[in-house]
């Protein structure tokens, strides 16, 4: 029942449906109006037609009545056929012959019960003289074939009305679904880029309407974007080797001096810092080329359903001695098989991160909480600190690259953890929150679950 | 040893060459595809260290062209591109284990050491580990020494089995990283350091047949066939 609800209200929401009522709507509005005027017009000619005839039959009987006032009175007589019928009344309005034997006041429409002939009601059409003796006549015209014809003539246009309408909702939701579906596949041309697969176009025909010149136009800025950061990646490829290229080559002279020199020598403890220095600097680089990949999205290509409980138990189990050695405690609650669709490598690196975070800027002796709970459809993680914790207005900024916040200056570090755990979390779909533990900080990732 | 050194960086060529002839290996050298394979096809080497990015060609399709004439010669293959995926198809084409560039000497000659083993072990890994008085069941994941058995978290077991089975060889912390951990990138904190010391508490401490396990200052650990002589 809820889907057939979401499925029905989906469809009263679709451009497609809301188009073809509209086109249904005004086809109906013309149809009406078409309908209505030819009603109209036809309605006024059969009804000058008909006046025309009683009034001629009224002529007609006038005249044989006053040829011979006193002559038969019958329907042959007066020259009536079976469907026109007459009246005869003196001056004062009293019935004298005729099947009509009530005198109207004035010419007109009406339902009227005829005398002896025919029983039951007609509707006639009356027209009314005043003979030159001062005698009323009465004719009238049975209305039933012209109002045979009216009402054909309503039922055909009902029935038309009634099947264009459902062919124009029909073809205008046809049309309408044709040229949204085309929309739809743009839109997911361009959720499948933004997932960061670059490489999907959008498929132009022949007819060059108005949507394929969208589609060529959006897949010319698609190419000009792949291009561009092709370009972006190749220089970071090429910076990165350019760079690294030397740096091998001073490690190298470093290393082999290094090895060339006393230990006791205070030069050999210059060079080994040197050393140490270069891999700093190497360490960075490597961390900012990773960083950069993992927002290039196309990780995503190697995903894969994992047992997230299982990673986690692991990095846990692999770092508790790190903190039992610092005399602090690490608290962990993981709920068992929480699986995520994700990158085994990069969500270890998360996990590691974000402990090497605790570990590394919270003081010795405080504890840290991870938790691991599936809630509705999330996998949710929660690394919790005791430390100082951040402020709220550096938080945003903690996230950032090569950001270090003034309390954790003393400690080496590029300031890299937090912004590779931020990207792993976007790569992954995964909303990151940092939060106030009271003290301390308290790191909130949800992972939609996989499955 | 014979090893092929193909790298057309002529000062990291030089590098590894000499260093590597300090140590009294055989070096021959290329600095392109063409002359590589050309040496690799008329003569025998005991293991070649091959740059990724070379004039010619790509490192890749060297060791695919050597895996096609049947030539196993362990291959390190070397590279200036560090992300994970170019590691994976390194491996995949053929080649034994990937270094990036830049690395320390200690770090490559490890590694050469190693696949040199791998090569010359047998295929299927044995089951039972012996090392001195130490063994190690990798079946029903039980440790003994001296007839004593001893508990080990499943990390530490991992670690003693990788150190036995590379036994008498150098083992570096970034080797363990890769090989016990998976991590494929340097954790910030001494996570080996810890573990190598827990372990060692268990294994090496209070055993008359003295340590086992040897730091190597700056290089790595080394798991001794033959306890130290500074026994405890």
């Amino acid at each position: 029942m809820p889907d057939s609800v979401t499925h029905r209200s989906a469809l009263l929401r679709s451009g497609a449906f809301r188009l073809a009522v509209l086109q249904a709507a005004l086809f109906a509005l013309i149809v009406v109006v078409l309908s209505g005027v030819t009603w109209l017009s036809v309605g006024k000619y059969v009804e000058q037609r008909v006046h025309a005839t009683a009034a001629d039959k009224l002529k007609g009987a006038t005249r044989a009545l006053e040829a011979e006032p006193a002559g038969v009175l019958t329907d042959d007589a007066l020259e009536l056929d079976s469907a026109q019928y007459f009246g005869l009344f003196d001056a004062t309005g009293r019935y004298l012959a005729g099947e009509i034997h009530v005198l109207p006041t004035r010419e007109r429409n009406t339902w009227m019960r005829l005398q002896a002939r025919v029983v039951g009601p007609r509707h006639l059409h009356l027209v009314l003289a005043t003979l030159a003796d001062g005698r009323h006549l009465v004719v009238g015209v049975d209305r039933l074939r012209v109002d045979a014809l009216l009402e054909r003539l309503r039922r055909a246009f009902l029935t038309a009305g009634l099947i264009g309408l459902v062919a124009a909702l029909v073809a205008g939701f046809v049309t309408a679904r044709g040229y949204l579906r085309r929309v739809e596949r743009i839109a997911a041309v361009a959720a499948e880029i933004v997932d960061g697969r670059l490489d999907t176009r959008l498929p132009v025909s022949d007819r060059n309407d108005e949507i394929d010149q969208l589609s060529a136009a959006l897949n010319a800025t698609w190419q000009r974007t792949e291009s561009l950061l092709e370009g972006m990646r190749q220089l970071s490829t090429d910076v990165a080797h350019e760079l690294r290229t030397p740096l091998a080559h001073l490690r190298f002279r470093l290393e082999e001096t290094c090895a060339s020199i006393d230990a006791a020598d205070p030069a050999h403890a210059a060079l080994a810092r040197s050393i140490e220095d270069v891999d700093h600097v190497l360490g960075i680089f490597g961390a900012l080329l990773r960083i950069a990949q993992v927002q290039s999205r196309q990780r995503r290509a190697g995903f894969e359903v994992l047992d997230f409980s299982q990673l986690m138990g692991a990095a846990i189990a692999d770092y508790r001695p790190l903190f039992e050695d610092e005399g602090r405690a690490l608290y962990a609650d993981i709920q068992g098989g929480v699986t995520v669709v994700g990158d085994r490598m990069l969500l270890q690196q998360l996990l590691v991160n974000l402990i090497e975070n605790a570990l590394r800027h919270t003081p010795h002796g405080t504890s840290l909480t991870v938790q691991l709970q599936r809630t509705a459809d999330l996998a949710e993680v929660n690394v919790i600190d005791a430390g100082p914790g951040i402020p709220e207005s550096q938080r945003e900024r903690a996230l950032q690259r090569l950001v270090r916040l003034e309390a954790s200056r003393s400690v080496a570090g590029a300031g890299l953890g937090l912004a590779l755990v931020k990207a792993v979390a976007d790569l992954h779909e995964a909303s990151l929150q940092l939060l106030d533990a009271n003290p301390g900080l308290w790191v909130k990732i949800r992972f939609p679950q996989a499955g | 040893m014979d090893i092929l050194v193909i790298d057309d960086d002529e000062e990291m060529r030089r590098h590894v060459v000499t260093s590597l002839g300090a140590g009294g290996h055989e070096v021959s050298q290329a600095a392109d595809a063409a002359a590589a394979l050309a040496l690799a096809g008329t003569k025998h080497f005991d293991a070649i260290v091959l740059d990724r990015l070379l004039p010619d060609g790509d490192g890749i399709d060297i060791v695919r062209e050597l895996r096609r004439s049947a030539n196993s010669t362990p291959v390190l293959m070397l590279t200036a591109v560090g992300d994970i995926d170019a590691r994976v198809a390194g491996i995949e084409a053929g080649a034994d284990d990937y270094l990036v560039k830049p690395f320390a000497f200690v770090e490559l000659r490890a590694r050469l050491l190693a696949i040199c083993r791998r090569g010359a072990r047998a295929d299927s890994p044995a089951a039972v580990l012996q090392v001195a008085d130490l063994t190690l069941d990798a079946v029903n994941r039980t440790v003994r020494r001296a007839g004593v058995s001893i508990a080990l978290q499943p990390r530490e077991f991992m670690l003693l089995e990788y150190l036995m089975r590379h036994c008498d060889e150098l083992v570096t912390r970034t080797m363990l990283l890769q090989n016990v951990w998976k991590y494929h990138f340097d954790p910030q904190t001494s996570i080996v350091e810890t573990h190598i010391s827990r372990l060692r508490a268990k294994v090496d401490r209070g055993f008359a047949s003295g340590e086992l396990i040897e730091t190597v200052r700056g290089e790595g650990y080394l798991l001794r066939s033959v306890a130290s002589s500074r026994a405890s």
